[in-house]
């Protein structure tokens, strides 16, 4: 995990696989960095639940401590697995997904937005 | 909902299962390792034998359940399905069609049906018992299915709602609790999936090896409970599994919900109904409502074609700016509607796999049939009248079309045949092909045949295509013997009749001895087309906008109905609609049509532009008029006549041979 600061903004560069395995490993690596802004996903090439849960719980710290963590470059695998779970609106992080793929998920904007549901 | 019209949703419902499961019978027949289909089977089984239990039919529940018996055998992996066992299996499929037919009638068990059900029902039990080896027997089919509905496979399941709370250690013990929502992903529609993060901590107080997530989704699409618990199943222990059925709101309250058999809980699961509204991504409209909506939307296209008349009468700038876009919209909006009435002609198509295999066994031919664009669209009410004309061109060209195997070797063709299904879109028509690789048609038979029935004289001359012509005769047939397929006197006149019926036509091509392509053109639509407005001696006339190529201004001789033209150096034979329709005519334009490939000019005094125009079919009394199709009501209220494109391309292709005059363009 590389970190580096770009305008006062401290970014964390997450890479390769983020799953159960390697689970406990980036906690400790994530709050040996701490406090975080930003965590780069770009080169995340594999993730499951676990690998979810840590994001979600690095950004309810964040949120506990008054700020906002985002997420940014979200890779293919990161994408696939945000739409299969719903949290796109979770996270409220901008996504860009290739005009090409566009078709390959089921991405609404804005309709799994838990507030705005019931 | 009544349970009339539920019952009536069971029917249609179950007619487009048995359809299913003909076509996945058959793709088994080819790969009886394809689990797919075996599983696609299962299904549909099921569904139609829980459903058909809740309304009481219940030879037809016992009946599907012995057929569902095998299949879950074949599924299991207990045995695999054998030739035998499939074509027992269609023919139950073919018995089940009867039963679901007599059912529809109302009519009381038949003998004959109910000693055949027996049979097959018994010989499929053997089959799944011999296979199966040391399997015990089949389960009474009556307990069994009365269980099997309580798990609730019902046509009324629009869904299910489940949520899943795994335990902490499951990441601990190497599960993936995504995994069973990614496989049901894979055999259902997941909606709205959720995450619960109510349960996680901070980062600073997270174990990451512990489990803190529980998530909901709605599924909908054909899976059982048992499916969902399945997927599941490694989670036995280890997390919390809530099944829900979805219900249709509009099931609510009718009665058929009652017998609807509310899910029992099996094991962590609950069983409540809730009311929420299933995304479904299919609505069942009654045709008169869709019928009612296009008639409607015609309405509309006239209305407003009426405004905008008045609008550019009055020369009020503003007003025809507002038609224009009033106008605009219900041109969307008429082809949105038309569009609600379009269906793929892919399921159509399919039945026939089914046809040419029980065929080629019938005549001991071997043939094989190849569908190419199932996706073109066609109106629904067309699909639904072309299937009968479809039927007798592939029963023909097998029939008549196909040589046997032997013959087929000896001409150095292989022996297998080919059947061809093609449909395709072109200038403003949609053609459907029936395609062979037979022996073609016999000219030299044909006409002897002809003269044997008198309808040519013994001396007459024909070319090919006045030949081929004589095969849509009425009472024509070369069948040497007449055969159950065809031949029996009922023939291609009939086809051609249903055909023009449509505002269609028919046409053969020939290639001695390599096979023959039988050509069925039909219009896009039926109800309303983009029109081109003409005017000739004061009357107006609509051609469809789709065959009109070009339209050019020339001096035209109009001393006779047909005339030469001279098109850029092509001869373009024409037909004066002044001289056709006897009006006084001065013949200052001439629209080029082509249909089929052929082209004419029509001669006309005036070029009035596009216009919408909604089809009204002319009394019977007009039946025998040549030229015309239909009628138009114009914005004024006038009567305008829509012309009949393909008979004065004819037309003028036969005025062709004794020119009038020729003139330059």
């Amino acid at each position: 995990m590389e970190v580096h600061t770009i305008e006062g903004r401290r970014i964390a560069e997450l890479s390769g696989e983020l799953t159960v395995d390697r689970a406990a490993e980036l906690r400790s690596a994530l709050l040996g960095a701490w406090p975080l802004d930003e965590l780069g996903l770009s080169a995340v090439s594999r993730i499951d639940l676990a690998g979810l849960q840590i994001l979600a719980a690095a950004r309810a710290q964040a949120k506990n401590e008054g700020r906002r963590l985002r997420l940014s470059g979200h890779s293919e695998a990161t994408l696939r697995l945000f739409d299969l779970c719903g949290v796109a609106a979770h996270f409220g992080d901008p996504l860009r997904i290739p005009a090409a793929k566009r078709k390959e998920y089921g991405f609404r904007y804005g309709v799994r937005r838990p507030e705005a549901a019931r | 909902m009544n349970l009339d019209k539920a019952r009536q949703l069971f029917f249609e419902e179950s007619s487009e299962l048995l359809a299913r499961m003909e076509a996945d019978l058959l793709a088994l027949e080819r790969e009886p390792d394809n689990s797919e289909s075996v599983a696609s089977l299962f299904r549909a089984a099921h569904t139609i034998k829980g459903s058909a239990g809740i309304f009481g039919f219940q030879a037809i529940t016992d009946f599907f359940h012995s057929i569902e018996h095998l299949l879950s055998h074949w599924r299991e992996g207990l045995s695999r399905p054998a030739a035998g066992s499939v074509q027992r299996l269609l023919e139950a499929r073919d018995l089940a069609v009867q039963m679901i037919n007599n059912a529809m009638a109302g009519l009381e068990s038949d003998a004959g049906l109910d000693n055949r059900r027996h049979q097959l029902s018994a010989a499929l039990l053997s089959d799944t018992n011999n296979a199966g080896g040391a399997q015990a027997a089949a389960v009474s089919p009556s307990t069994a299915s009365a269980s099997d509905q309580s798990e609730g496979t019902s046509l009324f399941q629009f869904g299910w709602r489940i949520g899943f709370r795994p335990e902490g250690s499951v990441f601990k013990l190497g599960l993936d609790p995504l995994a069973p929502l990614r496989e049901l992903a894979a055999n259902s529609q997941l909606n709205d999936v959720r995450l619960d993060f109510s349960r996680l901590p901070p980062l600073s107080a997270l174990d990451a090896e512990e489990c803190c997530l529980a998530f909901s989704a709605e599924l909908s699409g054909p899976i059982t409970r048992q499916d969902i618990e399945n997927a599941f199943e490694f989670f036995d222990g280890v997390g919390e599994l809530n099944i829900e059925a979805l219900a249709a709101p509009e099931e609510q309250s009718a009665p058929s919900s009652a017998q609807t058999p509310a899910p029992v809980a099996a094991g962590p699961a609950g069983a409540t109904v809730t009311a929420d509204a299933p995304a479904t991504r299919f609505l069942r409209v009654e045709t008169a409502k869709l019928d009612q909506l296009v008639n409607l939307v015609g309405e509309l296209v006239i209305a407003s074609a009426n405004i905008s008349q008045i609008a550019s009468l009055r020369g009020d700038a503003q007003l025809s700016e507002a038609s224009e876009s009033i106008l605009r919209m219900i041109g969307d909006l008429r082809e949105q509607s038309l569009r609600v009435r379009m269906v793929q002609l892919g399921e159509t198509f399919a039945r026939f796999h089914r046809v040419v295999r029980d065929l080629g066994a019938e005549t001991g031919k071997s043939v094989r049939l190849a569908i190419s664009g199932g996706e073109t669209e066609l109106d629904k009410t067309v699909v639904e009248k072309i299937v009968d004309p479809l039927m007798h061109l592939v029963r023909n060209a097998i029939d008549h079309g196909v040589e046997d195997p032997v013959e087929r070797a000896a001409s150095g063709k292989p022996p297998e045949a080919t059947i061809v299904l093609q449909a395709y879109q072109e200038t403003g028509s949609i053609v459907l092909e029936v395609r062979d690789d037979g022996r073609g048609f016999q000219l030299e038979r044909i006409l002897q045949t002809a003269r044997r029935r008198g309808l040519v004289d013994a001396g007459a001359e024909l070319n090919e295509a006045q030949i081929l012509a004589l095969v849509f005769q009425p009472g024509f047939s070369t069948a040497q013997q007449v055969s159950a397929i065809s031949g029996r006197g009922v023939g291609l006149d009939v086809v051609q009749k249903n055909i023009e019926s449509l505002r269609g036509g028919i046409q053969i091509e020939n290639f001695p001895g390599q096979g023959s392509v039988t050509r069925i053109r039909l219009p896009l639509t039926l109800a309303i087309i983009e029109g081109f407005m003409v005017q000739v001696g004061g009357e107006r006339y609509i051609l469809p906008m789709d065959l009109v190529l070009e339209c050019v201004d020339a001096p035209v001789d109009q001393s006779g109905a047909g005339a030469i033209l001279n098109l850029r150096g092509e001869a373009l034979p024409c037909v004066s609609l002044g001289r056709l329709f006897g009006a006084q005519s001065v013949g200052r334009s001439v629209v080029v049509v082509q249909y089929a490939e052929r082209k004419a000019g029509l001669i006309v005094d005036q070029l009035a532009g596009e216009y919408q125009t909604v089809i009204k079919p002319l009394g019977r009394l007009f039946d025998g008029l040549r030229g015309i199709s239909g009628a138009t009501i114009l914005g004024d209220g006038a009567v305008a006549l829509i012309l009949d494109i393909p008979s004065l391309v004819d037309l003028a292709a036969r005025l062709d041979a004794r020119p009038a005059a020729i003139v330059s363009a």
